[in-house]
C-alpha cells in the first residue's frame, strides 16, 4: 500500500510542513492577500493600508505593476511562482526517497508528482486569470480553483490506480488513489495559492495603497484649493461688501486677490509648484485674512530667493498657515496676531519651511485642526523620505516646521511627471 | 424707512470681521429702524457688553455671526446658547455663510438670520420681523421709552468700557485702527469711522478723513497758515486735558461755522 503510506506521511504535512511552519505569518500574509488580490479589501499585516478598494482591474495589466513600482511583472511573478512549485516537488519527492524504503513507490510517487503538479499549476494559473478577467469574487474564485484542482487531482488519481494496475506495481485500491488525488491537489492548490498570488498580491497591496495615498492627497488638495472653501469664500464677499462704501480701493484689491485665487482653483491639476508661486498664493490669501480681521493679523515673509523655483507639492504650506491664523495669532488676547511664514536652507542641504504665530499656544488644539496638519505630514512622508515635520508650541506661540533634504527638492521636476502619469492612469 | 410705529430698537452686533461688523452696523443704521449701540469683535466682549446692557438699558436685538476664526467654527451658536432666555432678553439673530445653521439656531429661539454676503432689503426684512416679535412680546405702554443717547463700547486690552456720548472727545482712524479719546483715556473700538458716524456717531462731525469730534467738547479752533486744528477735550491746548484734532482742508470753513453757529462774541467774518 504505497500510496496510502505516502499519504498518510503526506496527511502529517510531512513534506511542506516547513514552510508552513517556519513562515507563518507569509501564510496568513497570502490568504488575507489573496482576498484583497480579489477585490474585498486589503488588509495587509502591517495595518489596514486602504479603506476603500477599488474593484479590482486585471492586475497582469501593465498599469498595475509599472505605474509605480516598475520592479515587477506578471513575468516575473510567474517565474517566481514555478520556481516555489519545483522546490516543494523537489522538497517532497527527496523526502519520499529519504523516507520510503521501497524505491520503486518512490519513483512512482516522484514521477506522479513531476506529471501533476505542472498540469495543476497552469490549470490553476489558467482558472486564476479567468477569475480576474470576469471579476468574480474572491470566494467563487477560491472556490472554482479548487474545484478545478480537485477535478485534475481525481483524474490524476484514477490514472495512478490505471497505472499502476498496468504494469502490476503495488498500488491503492481505487477509491484510495481517488481521495488521494483528491486531497493531494488540495493541497497543491494551497501551495499554488501561496507561490503565485502572494507575492502578487503584496505587490499590488503596496501599489494599491500607494494609489490610494495618491487619491486621497488629490482629493485632499482639492479640498485645499477649495480652500476657496464656501465659508471662506461667502465671508470674504461680505467682507468686501462692507468695504465698498468706506474704502472702495481696499475693496478692489480684495477682489483682484479673490480672483486670483479663483483663477488659481481652476487650473489643471499639477500636484507640484514653485516655492514662488506657492508663496504667491499664499500672500493673497493671507492679505485677504488681513483685511478681514483689521488690527488682529498681520503677515510677514522671509522667503530665500534660492528656493523660489523649487517645485513643492501645491499648497502644502497652506494648513500651516490656516492653523497659525485660526489656532494661533486670531487667538491672541487683544488683538496683535502675526503670523511669519519663513523659507530658507540650513547647513547640511536642507530646506526649510518654516509657520510662525505669536498665539496663546495650542496646548488645547481642537480636533479639526489637526486634519489639515495631518495631511502635510502625510504628504511630505509619501514624496519626501528623509523630510520631517514639526509643531512646537508654547505661551508665545507655535512654530511649524517643514525640513526638507535639498537633494529630494531638486528631483521634484521628474517626481512631477510621475505623479501625473499616476494621476491620469 | 423710518421707524415711526415705537422707537429704534436697541441693536448689538457680535461679529469677529472688521468688514462685516462695520457694514452690518452700516446697514442696520442704514435702515433707520435700529440703534446699533454695541459692536464687538470676539465672544468674550458680547458677554460681558450683554451682561452690562441687561442691568441698564437692555437691548432688543443681538446679531451674533456664528463662526469665529479665533474662538472656534461655531462659537456664535455656544453664545446663543448661553444666553439666558426671558421676556426682556433680546431677540437674536444669526449672521452666517450657510442656512444650515438656522435649522439648529431656530431650536434655540433665534428669530431670523441673515446670510452673507448681507444686503439692505433682508437686514430690513429682519428688523421688520424683529419689530414685530418685540411688539407681540411686550405689551403695548411698557414699550421701553425711545432710547436716549445710547452708550458706547470700547475697549483696552481685555477690559470693556461702555462710555456716555458726553464724555467722548473724539474718534480717530490711524493706522487701520479705530481709537475713542475720552475724558477717561484713550480706547479701541471695533468699529470704522464711517460705521460710527453712521450708528451712535450721528451727533458728531467728522473734521477729517480720520477724525470724528465732538462739537461740544470742542475748546479751540487753530489756524496757522494752510493747517487748521481743534483742540477737544476739558481745559485749553495749554496745559489742558484733551487731543489735538486736524482739521481736512475743505472742510475747515464747514467746522468753523458748525461751531460758530450757536456762539456769541465773535464778529462773523
Amino acid at each position: 500500500m504505497p500510496l496510502r503510506s505516502l499519504r498518510s506521511d503526506e496527511g502529517a504535512s510531512g513534506a511542506y510542513r516547513p514552510w508552513d511552519a517556519a513562515r507563518p505569518h507569509e501564510y496568513d500574509q497570502g490568504m488575507t492577500a489573496i482576498k484583497s488580490d480579489l477585490g474585498i479589501a486589503i488588509k495587509h499585516p502591517r495595518g489596514p493600508v486602504a479603506a476603500v478598494v477599488v474593484p479590482v482591474d486585471v492586475p497582469d495589466a501593465p498599469q498595475a505593476g509599472d505605474s509605480v513600482s516598475g520592479t515587477s511583472t506578471p513575468w516575473r511573478r510567474r517565474l517566481f511562482g514555478s520556481a516555489v512549485a519545483t522546490v516543494a516537488v523537489l522538497l517532497q519527492a527527496g523526502t519520499q526517497f529519504y523516507v520510503i524504503p521501497d524505491k520503486s513507490r518512490a519513483i512512482v510517487s516522484s514521477v506522479y508528482l513531476a506529471i501533476e503538479v505542472p498540469i495543476l499549476m497552469v490549470a490553476l494559473s489558467a482558472t486564476h486569470a479567468w477569475a480576474l478577467r470576469r471579476k468574480v469574487s474572491s470566494l467563487r474564485a477560491l472556490m472554482a480553483g479548487s474545484f478545478v484542482a480537485g477535478a485534475i487531482g481525481t483524474v490524476g488519481g484514477i490514472v495512478l490506480w490505471l497505472v499502476t494496475q498496468r504494469f502490476g506495481l503495488r498500488g491503492p485500491l481505487l477509491e484510495k488513489a481517488t481521495l488521494f488525488g483528491l486531497s493531494f491537489s488540495q493541497l497543491y492548490f494551497g501551495i499554488w495559492a501561496l507561490a503565485f498570488v502572494y507575492p502578487f498580491a503584496t505587490e499590488d497591496a503596496r501599489v494599491r495603497a500607494l494609489e490610494a495615498d495618491k487619491l486621497r492627497s488629490m482629493a485632499e488638495l482639492s479640498r485645499l484649493r477649495a480652500h476657496l472653501e464656501p465659508h471662506f469664500l461667502l465671508n470674504t464677499l461680505n467682507a468686501i461688501a462692507g468695504l465698498v462704501t468706506e474704502e472702495p480701493r481696499e475693496a478692489r484689491r480684495l477682489i483682484a486677490c479673490l480672483g486670483d485665487l479663483l483663477r488659481d482653483a481652476l487650473r489643471d491639476d499639477h500636484e507640484y509648484q514653485t516655492v514662488k508661486e506657492e508663496i504667491a498664493w499664499l500672500k493673497r490669501y493671507a492679505a485677504i485674512l488681513e483685511a478681514r480681521h483689521r488690527g488682529e493679523l498681520l503677515f510677514q515673509w522671509d522667503i530665500a530667493k534660492e528656493l523660489s523655483d523649487v517645485q513643492l507639492p501645491r499648497l502644502l504650506l497652506q494648513p500651516l498657515v490656516e492653523n497659525a491664523v485660526k489656532h494661533g495669532a486670531l487667538r491672541r488676547k487683544g488683538g496683535g496676531g502675526e503670523v511669519t511664514v519663513r523659507a530658507f536652507v540650513e547647513g547640511e542641504g536642507k530646506a526649510l519651511f518654516v509657520v510662525e504665530d505669536n498665539g496663546p499656544g495650542v496646548s488645547s488644539r481642537p480636533r479639526n485642526g489637526t486634519f489639515g496638519l495631518e495631511s502635510v505630514r502625510k504628504r511630505l512622508s509619501l514624496r519626501y523620505p528623509g523630510s520631517d515635520f514639526r509643531l512646537t508650541s508654547s505661551a508665545e506661540g507655535t512654530i511649524s516646521t517643514v525640513e526638507i533634504p535639498r537633494a529630494a527638492l531638486s528631483n521634484s521636476a521628474a517626481a512631477t511627471a510621475a505623479g501625473v502619469k499616476v494621476a491620469a492612469s | 424707512m423710518r421707524a415711526d410705529e415705537g422707537g429704534r430698537l436697541r441693536a448689538l452686533v457680535v461679529e469677529d470681521e472688521w468688514p462685516a461688523r462695520n457694514y452690518l452696523v452700516e446697514l442696520l443704521h442704514g435702515s433707520g429702524l435700529a440703534d446699533v449701540v454695541g459692536a464687538v469683535g470676539d465672544i468674550e466682549s458680547a458677554r460681558e457688553a450683554l451682561r452690562v446692557e441687561s442691568t441698564t438699558l437692555g437691548l432688543d436685538v443681538v446679531f451674533v455671526d456664528v463662526q469665529f476664526a479665533g474662538d472656534g467654527d461655531e462659537a456664535g451658536l455656544d453664545l446663543v446658547r448661553s444666553m439666558t432666555p426671558g421676556p426682556r432678553s433680546p431677540a437674536v439673530v444669526l449672521a452666517t455663510a450657510f442656512e444650515k445653521h438656522a435649522l439648529e439656531a431656530f431650536g434655540l429661539g433665534v428669530v431670523d438670520y441673515l446670510l452673507k454676503p448681507f444686503t439692505e432689503e433682508r437686514v430690513l426684512q429682519c428688523l421688520l420681523r424683529v419689530r414685530e416679535r418685540r411688539a407681540s412680546l411686550v405689551p403695548p405702554g411698557t414699550v421701553p421709552a425711545p432710547s436716549g443717547p445710547s452708550r458706547i463700547v470700547a475697549r483696552r486690552k481685555n477690559r470693556l468700557v461702555f462710555l456716555d456720548s458726553h464724555e467722548i472727545w473724539a474718534f480717530e482712524a490711524a493706522d487701520r485702527l479705530t481709537f475713542v479719546h475720552t475724558v477717561h483715556g484713550t480706547f479701541d473700538i471695533d468699529l470704522s469711522l464711517s460705521a460710527i458716524e453712521a450708528s451712535f456717531g450721528h451727533a458728531f462731525a467728522r473734521v477729517h478723513r480720520n477724525w470724528l469730534v465732538n462739537a461740544a467738547a470742542v475748546k479751540e479752533f487753530e489756524r496757522d497758515g494752510n493747517e487748521t486744528h481743534l483742540f477737544v477735550g476739558a481745559g485749553l491746548s495749554d496745559g489742558g486735558n484733551g487731543v489735538r484734532v486736524p482739521v481736512a482742508r475743505d472742510r475747515a470753513q464747514a467746522v468753523r461755522e458748525m461751531l460758530l453757529a450757536d456762539t456769541a462774541g465773535l464778529r462773523r467774518v
